[in-house]
């Protein structure tokens, strides 16, 4: 039943982002934010770049565990998303948002073909072996280990694909 | 909060745009791009005209 609710609700904030806006105004938040900003200065140019896509859309392969769904404070896992996986492997496991249109067209938040297209036209020096999903729902007892766990596997991982640009996208 | 970002002004579910236009998505990763090159202050974030 709360699956159903959240599904609802996803679609009708979609439709009616101002609802949204209202719906979440004055709650507060429970963002936990790191002791500063992290950032490197970015220099190596674009066409000698090998980029990474990291996505909280729920973005996973069939063969894949779906995100965690029942439990209300969401789901910290990851799963690797190979760039070699075809197009109609990809699924999306995800309750807070509408995604129909992205499981028709895994593009708009998973641009992995897009990508693809701008390294064969020489604008980006290539795509990693491996992108990565999360489940952007977390809350609750999860943040810790998102950020503490989840978050650190994922960014050592990129480094051993040698990623110089991740491009991260919401659901 | 992330290093850097752009904001569009999409529906939730659609930060590249609509699904099978890929002219949209391809704007909006080279305005991305952009903004990867040309932002100097950490936690900016650039709202995209569209």
């Amino acid at each position: 039943m709360r699956r159903f609710k959240n599904r609802i609700l996803a679609k009708i904030f979609t439709r009616f982002p101002s609802l949204l806006e209202i719906a979440v105004k004055g709650k507060g938040t429970s963002i936990a934010l790191p002791a500063q900003i992290p950032w490197t200065l970015f220099k190596k140019p674009l066409k000698d770049s090998v980029m990474a896509i990291v996505t909280t859309a729920g973005v996973h392969l069939k063969t894949q565990e779906p995100f965690d769904m029942l439990d209300p404070d969401g789901d910290p896992t990851w799963r690797e998303l190979p760039s070699s996986t075809p197009k109609d492997q990809y699924m999306i496991t995800h309750d807070y948002y509408d995604h129909a249109d992205a499981d028709m067209d895994i593009n708009i938040v998973f641009p992995v073909d897009r990508l693809n297209e701008l390294k064969n036209e020489g604008i980006i020096g290539g795509l990693s072996p491996f992108n990565y999903g999360f489940m952007g729902h977390i809350k609750g007892r999860h943040i810790r280990t998102l950020m503490e766990k989840s978050a650190e596997e994922v960014s050592l991982r990129l480094k051993s694909h040698d990623v110089d640009v991740v491009i991260l996208t919401p659901g | 909060m992330p290093p850097r970002a752009v904001f569009v002004k999409q529906p939730m579910g659609h930060p590249l745009g609509e699904p099978f236009k890929p002219q949209q998505h391809r704007t909006i990763l080279l305005d991305t791009f952009h903004a990867l090159e040309t932002i100097k202050e950490p936690g900016a974030i650039i709202d995209l005209p569209y």
